[in-house]
């Protein structure tokens, strides 16, 4: 999607997202089908929980979000990283990744779960593929 | 005129200065951020890596630019100078 010159997204970690925001992000950007997003109160209990929220806008639309929890020491994790189909491709997920990286400092390492179609995108900005990770799977 | 549009846009102390006021606003110190030294550590002035994302994104929005990705580590924020040169290497060219 193309934008005019000065017209460029804008990336913060203050700005408050309320959970009808980040149920339409995770709608916009496909990531809808891993995640309950029929379940607004538990949706609520994931955005109240996390540390802190990188979010991209275009204007005042929500156009990306990383959401991460760490203990500030040794471990990060990227719980959903989402960006607007239409705004994909642009290098907001990079910049989203980059950004929470910085934030939990570099003493600690940031670790996420990819949804299987999109395995191949994170080596591309530069995060390592680790094989030894081990789940216990929720079972609702 | 043309001199003193050229003293008017000379960067560097306005630069230092505009910093400080982001590091004031968004470094969250435990130190006046006035009274820094311009090499003196932010980090051990009590800024979190967390407030450092602030600080860098109010900085690319005061001065209109974006920090690459290889600028995005601990050393590029770590004092007003660091930034300074940042800065300075940014807005060049």
């Amino acid at each position: 999607m193309a934008r005019a010159s000065g017209d460029e997204i804008s990336y913060t970690q203050d700005r408050p997202i309320s959970h009808a925001e980040f149920k339409s992000i995770l709608e916009r950007s496909g990531l809808a089908a891993r995640r309950p997003v029929a379940n607004l109160q538990r949706l609520e209990k994931m955005l109240a929980a996390y540390t802190f929220v990188v979010s991209a806008w275009h204007r005042d639309k929500l156009v990306g979000i990383s959401t991460v929890w760490t203990d500030w020491a040794f471990s990060a994790y990227l719980a959903d990283l989402a960006v607007d189909r239409d705004y994909q491709k642009q290098g907001i997920g990079r910049r989203l990744v980059d950004l929470s990286k910085q934030a939990v400092g570099p003493e600690v390492t940031l670790i996420l779960l990819s949804a299987p179609d999109a395995a191949t995108y994170y080596p591309k900005i530069g995060m390592e593929r680790f094989t030894d990770c081990f789940l216990l799977r929720r079972s609702q | 005129m043309d001199f003193q549009l050229s003293i008017k846009t000379m960067p560097t102390d306005n630069t230092a200065e505009r910093i400080r006021n982001i590091i004031k606003q968004h470094a969250r110190l435990s130190a006046d951020a006035a009274s820094l030294a311009p090499s003196a550590d932010l980090y051990e002035a009590g800024m979190t890596s967390h407030a450092s994302v602030n600080v860098m994104l109010a900085l690319e929005g005061e001065f209109e630019v974006e920090f690459p990705d290889r600028m995005l580590t601990r050393g590029t924020f770590d004092s007003i100078a660091s930034i300074q040169n940042a800065i300075e290497e940014l807005t060049s060219g």
